[in-house]
C-alpha cells in the first residue's frame, strides 16, 4: 500500500576505465551517467514495468529505490516520505533478485521466515504467513528443502515467496524470470498476474523482455542509455510510440521502417516512399497541421501485422508500375498503392506466418494469416507487392527520430 | 604367427595392468625416502635406548613412553603446548578472518592491504622471530619505548609463552587470510543485499550469512592451524630456547632438546610418536 515518486533521480558512477563502447551513456567530469533525470509517479498498487535493452539503467533505478545504491541526485518518496537517506531495511520494501539470492544454508522455510524473524514478528504469525505464501505459490512440499535441491522454477517461486511474506509496501523484482526456460517463463508470468490480483502491493518490475512488459504492466517505462524514452500503458506505447527506439523495441517482430518524404498540399499530408504515395488519415493530418510540421524527410514505420501482401499481376514485372490486385481473402483493399518486394524465407508460427522479404533496400517482415499464406504460394526469390493503410502508419522525423504524430505536450 | 601375436597381447596386458603403478613409482620413492622410512625408524627407535650416535642399543619396549608420562617436564611440555596451540589458533584465525572481511570490499589501495595481510605467509619464522626479539629487547626494544615500561619480556615466564604465541599466530594468519578470502569470495554477494533489504544489520549478516557460508572452510582452516601450531619450532628456538625455565618448552622443541642436547634419541623418538598420535587424533576427530 504505497505510492512511489521519483523526482529527477540520477545515478552517476564515478568514471572508471573507458566504457566498453557498446553503451552511449553520457559521461561528464562527474562520471558515467547511468540514470538521467528519471521522473515517475507510481500510484498505490500499480504494476510498473521498467524495460529496456541491457545496460540501460533498469537495475540501477530499482536498486536506488531499494536503497542498495545511493541516489546521486533527485528525490525519492515512498508514501510521501523522502527516502534518499533511509537505509533499505526501513523502507519496507521487498526485492526479488535476478539470481534469486536464497540463503544456501537455510531451508526454504527458514529462508521465508528470516525477514519476519528479523522484524520480531510473533511465532504464530510467522507460521501463518509462511503457510499462506507457500500455499499461494504451491511450494508447501518444498519447505524443508535447501535451495540447492530445487529446480530453477521452484527457486524462483521461493524467491517470490520470501519477498511477499512480509507484506511489503513495494515489491521490487529484477528480471525474476530471465533464468527460466521459455515455457516456465510463460507459466510464471501467468502466476505473477495471478499473484498480483491477490496481493495489494505496488509492483516495480524490471525486464528486458518486451513481451513480459506488455503482458504484466499497468504502465511501462521504456529506457535507453539511462534516459526514459516513454512512459505509458501497453496500448499507448504500442499504438503511439514516441520515437524510433520505442517503436522498434516494442512489438515482435520488429516494426518495419521505410525512408520517405512527407508532402503537404493545403491541409492534406501524404508520404511518399519510392515514388508511391500514401495519403495520411484525417486525424493524423490534423495533428501535423496543429504542430506546424513542414515538408521533410521522414521515417515511416509499419508493424509487420499491418503489412498487406498482394498478388502481383505479372510475376516477372517489377517496379512501382506493377498493378496490384487485392487478394480475395482480404478485406477490400482496392485503391491501395503497392510497393514491390522480393520474398525471402518464411516461418510458420502457428496461426500466422512470418514472411521475411526484401523491399526498399532493406529486410522487412510481414505477419499474415496462415490461410492466406497457403493461397499465395510464394516461393523464396519470387516478387511480391505489399501495401498498408494510411491509418497504420507511424511517422518519425528523420533527423530527431521523434514521432510526428503525437502532440508535443504528451511526449 | 598366431602364437607370437598372442604373446604380444599377453605382454600388452601385463603392461597395461602395471602401467598405473609405474607412474606412482617416483612419488612413492620420494615419500619412502623422506617420509615413510624416517617415520618407521622413529617408531623403531622409540622402543630402544640409544648411544650418542643415535644407534639403537638396548630394547626397552614401552619403557621410553613410561618414563615420559612419569616425567613432570614432559607433562609440563604437553600443557604448555596445549595453551600455546589455543592462543595461536585463536589469534591466527581471528586475524585472518578480520583481514579477509576487511579486504572483501573493493576500494582503492585494496591490493596493498591484501598483500599486507597475506605477507606473514612469506616471512620465515626465524627472521620474524629475530625482528620480534629486537622489538622486545628490554633496553632498546620499541615495545618498551612506546609503553614506557621496563620489562624483560622474553625472560619473564608470565609473558614469554604468550608473546611467542602471538608471534606465531600472526605468522600463521597469512594463510588463514587466503583461505578466508577464498571462502568469502565464494559467498554470493546478492544475499547480503537481500539481507539488508530484509532488515539484517551487519552483525546479523555476519552471524547468519558469513559464518555459515564460511563453515566448510572454517573447519578445514582450524585443522590446518592446529597442526601448524603444534609444529612451531623456529620462533621458540630463536626467542626463548624453551625458557625461561620450561615456560615455552613446546613438544617439538623438547624433542629437539632431548635428541640433540641430551642425546636421548629413544626418548625423543617416543615424544615424536606421541605428538604424531595427538595430531592424528585431532585430525580424525575433526573430519
Ligand atoms: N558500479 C558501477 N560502476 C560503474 N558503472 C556501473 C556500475 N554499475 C553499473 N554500471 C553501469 O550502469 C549502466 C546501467 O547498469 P544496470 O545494471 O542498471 O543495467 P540494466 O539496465 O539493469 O542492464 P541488464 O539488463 O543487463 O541487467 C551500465 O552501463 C553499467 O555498465
Ligand atoms: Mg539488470
Amino acid at each position: 500500500m504505497a505510492s512511489v515518486t521519483l523526482k529527477h533521480i540520477e545515478k552517476i558512477y564515478p568514471a572508471q576505465d573507458k566504457p566498453d563502447g557498446k553503451q552511449n551513456l553520457r559521461i561528464s567530469e562527474e562520471g558515467v551517467h547511468a540514470v538521467e533525470d528519471f521522473n515517475l509517479e507510481i500510484k498505490d498498487q500499480e504494476f510498473i514495468v521498467l524495460v529496456g535493452p541491457s545496460g540501460c539503467g533498469k537495475s540501477t533505478t530499482l536498486r536506488m529505490i531499494a536503497g542498495l545504491e545511493s541516489i546521486s541526485r533527485g528525490d525519492l518518496y515512498i508514501d510521501g516520505t523522502l527516502m534518499n537517506n533511509v537505509p533499505p531495511k526501513e523502507r519496507d520494501i521487498s526485492m526479488v533478485f535476478q539470481n534469486y539470492a536464497l540463503y544456501p544454508h537455510m531451508t526454504v522455510q527458514e529462508n521465508m521466515e528470516f525477514p519476519l524473524k528479523l522484524r520480531k514478528t510473533p511465532k504464530e504469525e510467522i507460521r501463518r504467513r509462511v503457510q499462506e505464501a507457500a500455499e499461494m505459490l504451491e511450494i508447501k512440499d518444498l519447505l524443508k528443502r535447501k535451495p540447492g535441491a530445487l529446480s530453477g522454477g521452484q527457486r524462483q517461486r521461493v524467491a517470490i515467496g520470501r519477498a511477499i511474506v512480509r507484506h511489503p509496501k513495494v515489491l521490487l523484482m529484477d528480471e525474476p524470470l530471465s533464468n527460466l526456460d521459455a515455457k516456465l517463463r510463460n507459466q510464471m508470468r501467468a502466476e505473477i498476474i495471478q499473484l498480483r490480483k491477490q496481493l495489494k502491493t505496488t509492483f516495480i518490475y524490471v525486464t528486458h523482455d518486451q513481451t513480459e512488459a506488455m503482458t504484466l504492466g499497468d504502465r511501462i517505462v521504456i529506457m535507453k542509455d539511462g534516459v526514459i524514452q516513454q512512459i505509458g500503458t501497453p496500448e499507448e506505447v504500442y499504438d503511439h510510440p514516441t520515437n524510433l527506439f520505442v517503436a522498434g523495441f516494442i512489438g515482435v517482430p520488429k516494426m518495419n521502417f521505410f525512408k520517405g518524404t512527407l508532402l503537404k498540399t493545403g491541409t492534406e499530408y501524404k508520404v511518399e516512399i519510392e515514388d508511391v504515395i500514401f495519403p495520411l488519415p484525417k486525424d493524423a493530418c490534423k495533428t501535423l497541421v496543429s504542430s506546424g510540421t513542414l515538408v521533410q524527410d521522414v521515417i515511416i514505420g509499419v508493424r509487420p501485422e499491418n503489412i498487406l501482401l498482394m498478388q502481383t499481376e505479372s510475376l516477372t514485372q517489377s517496379g512501382s508500375t506493377a498493378k496490384a490486385q487485392p487478394l480475395p481473402t482480404q478485406p477490400a483493399n482496392a485503391g491501395l498503392r503497392a510497393l514491390p518486394g522480393t520474398a525471402d524465407v518464411s516461418e510458420l508460427m502457428g496461426a500466422t506466418v512470418q514472411l521475411h522479404f526484401t523491399a526498399c533496400d532493406g529486410d522487412r517482415t510481414a505477419v499474415i494469416p496462415a490461410l492466406q499464406w497457403e493461397s499465395m504460394q510464394l516461393q523464396p526469390g519470387q516478387p511480391l507487392a505489399f501495401s498498408f493503410r494510411g491509418s497504420d502508419i507511424h511517422l518519425f522525423s528523420e533527423t530527431s527520430g521523434k514521432s510526428l504524430l503525437r502532440e508535443p505536450e504528451k511526449v | 604367427m598366431n602364437h607370437s601375436s598372442s604373446r604380444i597381447s599377453r605382454i600388452r596386458n601385463v603392461f597395461s595392468a602395471t602401467e598405473p603403478y609405474l607412474y606412482l613409482v617416483p612419488s612413492i620413492l620420494i615419500f619412502s625416502i623422506f617420509l615413510f622410512w624416517p617415520f618407521f625408524k622413529t617408531i623403531y627407535l622409540s622402543f630402544y635406548k640409544t648411544n650418542k650416535l643415535g644407534q639403537a642399543k638396548l630394547f626397552v619396549g614401552i619403557g621410553n613412553y613410561k618414563e615420559l608420562f612419569q616425567s613432570s617436564a614432559f607433562i609440563n611440555s604437553l600443557y604448555v603446548t596445549l595453551v600455546f596451540v589455543i592462543i595461536v589458533v585463536s589469534i591466527s584465525m581471528l586475524l585472518g578472518l578480520i583481514g579477509a572481511i576487511l579486504c572483501n570490499k573493493t576500494f582503492p589501495g585494496i591490493r596493498f592491504f591484501s598483500t599486507a595481510y597475506a605477507l606473514p605467509m612469506a616471512i620465515a619464522s626465524s627472521s620474524a622471530a629475530m625482528i620480534f626479539r629486537i622489538m622486545l629487547h628490554p633496553s632498546i626494544g620499541i615495545v618498551n619505548k612506546l609503553l614506557h615500561l621496563n620489562i624483560n619480556w622474553l625472560a619473564d615466564p608470565r609473558y614469554a609463552l604468550v608473546l611467542v604465541a602471538i608471534l606465531t599466530g600472526w605468522l600463521n594468519s597469512g594463510i588463514d587470510f587466503l583461505y578466508f578470502s577464498a571462502g568469502l569470495a565464494s559467498i554470493d554477494e546478492t544475499i547480503y543485499e537481500r539481507a539488508s533489504v530484509d532488515g539484517a544489520g551487519p552483525v546479523r549478516q555476519f552471524v547468519h550469512l558469513t559464518l555459515p557460508g564460511l563453515s566448510p572452510i572454517l573447519f578445514y582452516t582450524i585443522v590446518v592451524n592446529i597442526i601448524q601450531a603444534f609444529q612451531s619450532f623456529g620462533q621458540v628456538k630463536i626467542l626463548t630456547q624453551g625458557g625461561p625455565g620450561d615456560a615455552t618448552n613446546l613438544i617439538v622443541y623438547s624433542i629437539y632438546r632431548d635428541a640433540f642436547f641430551n642425546y636421548r634419541f629413544g626418548s625423543a623418538a617416543a615424544e615424536s610418536v606421541i605428538l604424531f598420535v595427538i595430531i592424528m587424533c585431532l585430525t580424525l576427530l575433526m573430519f
